[in-house]
C-alpha cells in the first residue's frame, strides 16, 4: 500500500481504481460461479459411467477425461491428458488415416459418427459406438472436439454372430450341390432355390420362385394332391419322408427321395416348410437293374429246379418201368419154366408110364413086380414135377381161370392155417384177361401170405366180382391191422410187398387200395379194367 | 360097324405118337392138330364123331376150345386127355361141355372104354382123379 499516497491524490484516478476494484470483486464472483458450474458439470459427466466423455483441443489432444472414459478405455485421467486421439484407434485404422478422417469430418460437418473397434490401454479391443463433435467459440474459431462413446462390444459380437450365421446359412445353401434345398412358404409356394436344386431339376431360381412346389411332382391333379398331402403330413407328424418319380425341366424323370419339415418361428408360428431332396435316380435304376437280374436268376434257378424235378420224375418213371419189366420178366420166365416142366416133362413121364403099362402084358410073370415099382417111381417123379411147376406158376390159372385158381389157393390156405376163408364170386364172365388174372392171383397170394404172418387165425373173406367194367378182388381180415404210413415209411419187406403189389397192378392198368388201421383189420381191394386190350 | 372118327388136339409129339399107337387099330384118326383153334377149324371141315382134347395147348387151350365147340355144337362129343389128375380140372371140364375125362397116365387102360362110353351117349370120369 505504499503507492496509495500518490494515487489517492488524484480523485479521478481514485475513482478509476475504485471502479477497477469493484470490477475485480465482480469478476471474482463470476469466476467463482463459473467454477461452481464446471464442477457440477464434471460431477454429472463422471456419474454417467456407461459413456466415455472425452474432450480434445484443436490438435486432437486430450484435455478432458470422464470417469466413464477411464472405465471404458482403461486410462486414468492423469495419464490420459495430452494423449492424441489416434492412440485409441486400432493400428489398421491408424494406418488408413481414420483418426484424421474422423476429425476432418467433425470439423467440416460439425460431427462424425464413430462406430469402430477401439484400443483399450491394455491392448484389448472393444467396439466403440459414438459421435465426435467439433467445439467452436462465438465467432466460429475451433476450440477442440468432444467425443461421446459407449462400449457396444457385446451387442456388436451378437450382431456379428447373427450376420455370420446368416452368411454361413447362405453359403451352405449355395454350396450344397448334391441336395436341393427348397424352402416353401405356408401356402406351398417355392420361396428359395439353391444351386443344388438348380442342378438336380434344371430350373433356374427365377423360374420357380413363387411357383407352387407341386410342379416338381408333375403337372396333373394327382401330383398336386400328392404334394399338398406331403405338406399336410409334415405339418401333422413333424416331418414327412417320401420317394417318387419327379420331373426335370426337360421332362426327363428322376427318382427323388426327400424330407419335408415344417419351419416355425420362436413363437411357434408356421413360417413355411423346408424341403430337402436328393436325386437317387442312379441308385434306383441300379436297384431296378439288380431286381431284373435277380428275377432272371430266380427264373433260371426255377427252371433248373423244374428240369431237375422233371429229370427226377423221368428217372423215377424209368425205375418204375424197370421194376415193372423185372416183375413182368420174372412172371414170364416162371410161366415158361412151369410150362416146360408141365407140358413137356409131365407129358413125357405120362407117355413113359403108358409105355411101361403096355410092357406089362408082354413081360414074364417074374418081372411084373419090378415093373410095378418102376411105375411107382415114375409116378412119384411126375408128381414132383407137377408140384414144382405149380409152385412156379399155377397152370390152373391159365387152364381153368382166375376163379378156380383162387378157389384152389384159398382152399390150400384154409388147410394150412385153420382159418375160415369165405370166397364169393359174382358176375364173372367165362374168360378173364390173362395178365390181369395173373396179377390178381399174385396179389391174392401175397395178401394171404401177409394175413398168415400177421392176422393169425382171424376170419378172412375173399371176394372176386365184376363191377362197372372192372374185375375186383377184395381180401378182408379182422386181424390187428397196421399203420399204412408207418409200413411205407419203414420200407423193408413189408413196404416192399405193398410196393410190388402196386407195381403189378400198375402194369395191367389196375389200382391197388389198402385200408388198414391198428385194431380195425385190413381191407385190400385190387381192381383191373375188363377191356379187350387186357386179354 | 364103322370105326369111330376121331379128331385129336395134342401139341406134345410123344403123346401124339402114343395116342396114334393106342387108337389106330380100332379108330379112324381124321386129323391130328396142335392147338385149340386148329381143332375148332378142323371140326367144321371134318365133322368127327369124337374130339380128344389136351388141356394145355398153345394159341387156344383145351378148356376154351371145348367151351366154344360146345356152345356151337352141343351134341359134339368131347373127351379131355390130360396129365391133370385134379378134381377141379375134371369138374371144370364137364362144366364146359366135356363128356369124358381121362388122365394120360392111365390112357392105355381107360381111353378106349371112355370113347366107347361117350359114343354110347354116356360119360366117362377117370377113376385116377377121384383117388388124388
Amino acid at each position: 500500500m505504499q503507492n496509495h499516497d500518490e494515487p489517492d491524490q488524484d480523485p479521478r484516478l481514485r475513482a478509476r481504481l475504485e471502479a477497477l476494484e469493484q470490477e475485480v470483486v465482480a469478476g471474482r464472483g463470476r469466476h467463482a460461479a463459473a467454477e461452481a458450474a464446471a464442477r457440477r458439470y464434471r460431477m454429472f459427466l463422471d456419474s454417467v459411467q456407461d459413456y466415455a466423455f472425452i474432450t480434445f483441443d484443436s490438435d486432437e489432444r486430450v484435455v478432458g477425461w470422464s470417469r466413464g472414459a477411464e472405465i471404458i478405455l482403461g486410462h486414468a485421467e492423469a495419464e490420459a491428458m495430452g494423449l492424441r486421439s489416434a492412440v485409441f484407434f486400432t493400428p489398421e485404422d491408424v494406418a488408413t488415416g481414420q483418426p484424421e478422417k474422423e476429425a476432418r469430418l467433425a470439423r467440416d460437418t460439425g460431427r462424425a459418427e464413430d462406430e469402430r473397434w477401439h484400443m483399450r490401454r491394455d491392448g484389448v479391443r472393444f467396439w466403440g459406438s459414438g459421435v465426435m463433435t467439433a467445439l467452436r467459440d462465438d465467432v466460429g474459431e475451433l476450440l477442440g472436439y468432444i467425443k461421446v462413446m459407449r462400449d457396444h462390444t457385446a451387442r456388436r459380437i451378437a450382431e456379428q454372430r447373427v450376420r455370420d450365421s446368416e452368411e454361413s446359412l447362405r453359403l451352405f445353401g449355395e454350396n450344397v450341390r448334391d441336395y436341393a434345398l427348397v424352402p416353401v412358404d405356408p401356402d406351398g409356394l417355392i420361396s428359395g432355390w439353391n444351386p443344388g436344386a438348380e442342378r438336380i431339376f434344371g430350373y433356374e431360381e427365377k423360374e420357380l420362385l413363387g411357383k407352387p412346389v407341386w410342379v416338381l411332382f408333375g403337372s396333373d391333379e394327382a401330383a398336386r394332391r400328392y404334394s399338398y398331402g406331403d405338406l399336410e403330413r409334415a405339418l401333422a407328424e413333424g416331418r414327412a419322408e417320401g420317394e417318387r418319380w419327379m420331373f426335370r425341366k426337360d421332362g426327363t424323370r428322376l427318382w427323388s427321395r426327400w424330407v419335408t419339415t415344417p419351419m416355425r418361428d420362436a413363437e411357434g408360428q408356421l413360417r413355411g416348410y423346408a424341403k430337402v431332396l436328393h436325386d437317387e435316380t442312379d441308385r434306383k435304376l441300379a436297384a431296378e437293374q439288380r431286381e431284373v437280374h435277380r428275377e432272371r436268376e430266380r427264373e433260371v434257378l426255377h427252371h433248373r429246379i423244374q428240369s431237375t424235378g422233371e429229370a427226377l420224375d423221368r428217372t423215377k418213371e424209368e425205375l418204375r418201368a424197370l421194376a415193372g419189366s423185372l416183375l413182368d420178366a420174372q412172371e414170364q420166365e416162371r410161366r415158361r419154366i412151369a410150362r416146360d416142366l408141365h407140358d413137356d416133362l409131365s407129358q413125357r413121364l405120362a407117355v413113359l408110364l403108358f409105355g411101361l403099362g403096355r410092357l406089362r402084358t408082354a413081360l414074364p410073370e417074374g418081372i411084373v413086380p419090378d415093373l410095378g415099382r418102376l411105375e411107382q417111381q415114375v409116378e412119384s417123379l411126375a408128381h414132383d414135377v407137377r408140384r414144382l411147376s405149380h409152385q412156379l406158376h399155377p397152370a390152373i390159372l391159365d387152364d381153368l381161370g382166375l376163379a378156380v385158381a383162387l378157389g384152389r389157393l384159398v382152399e390150400e390156405f384154409s388147410e394150412s392155417r385153420a382159418t375160415t376163408v369165405k370166397i364169393t364170386e359174382r358176375g364173372l364172365p367165362d374168360e378173364l384177361p390173362a395178365a390181369g388174372s395173373a396179377a390178381l392171383y399174385r396179389i391174392a397170394q401175397e395178401g394171404l401170405r401177409n394175413i398168415s404172418k400177421h392176422a393169425g387165425a382171424d376170419p378172412v373173406t375173399v371176394e372176386l366180382t365184376v363191377e362197372g367194367g372192372e374185375l375186383r378182388l377184395t381180401i378182408a381180415d379182422a386181424g390187428p391191422g397196421f399203420d399204412m404210413a408207418a409200413v411205407r415209411g419203414r420200407g423193408g419187406l413189408g413196404g416192399l410187398g405193398i410196393i410190388s403189389m402196386q407195381e403189378r397192378m400198375r402194369l395191367v392198368g389196375g389200382v391197388l387200395q389198402i385200408d388198414s388201421l391198428p385194431g380195425r383189420g385190413t381191407t385190400l381191394v385190387a381192381r383191373v379194367p375188363l377191356t379187350k386190350e387186357n386179354p | 360097324m364103322n370105326r369111330p372118327r376121331l379128331l385129336i388136339a395134342e401139341d406134345h409129339v410123344a403123346t401124339q405118337e402114343a395116342l396114334r399107337e393106342l387108337l389106330t387099330p380100332d379108330h379112324e384118326i381124321v386129323a391130328l392138330v396142335r392147338d385149340g383153334q386148329a381143332a375148332i377149324d378142323a371140326v367144321d371141315r371134318l365133322h368127327p364123331d369124337v374130339v380128344l382134347l389136351d388141356i394145355s395147348m398153345p394159341v387156344l387151350g383145351g378148356m376154351a376150345a371145348a367151351r366154344r365147340l360146345h356152345q356151337r355144337l352141343p351134341e359134339l362129343k368131347l373127351i379131355f386127355v390130360t396129365v391133370h389128375a385134379d378134381p377141379l380140372y375134371l369138374e371144370e371140364a364137364f362144366r364146359v361141355g366135356a363128356r369124358g375125362y381121362v388122365v394120360k397116365q392111365a390112357m392105355d387102360a381107360e381111353l378106349a372104354p371112355a370113347i366107347a362110353a361117350v359114343l354110347a351117349g354116356g360119360t366117362y370120369r377117370s377113376p385116377s382123379v377121384a383117388v388124388s
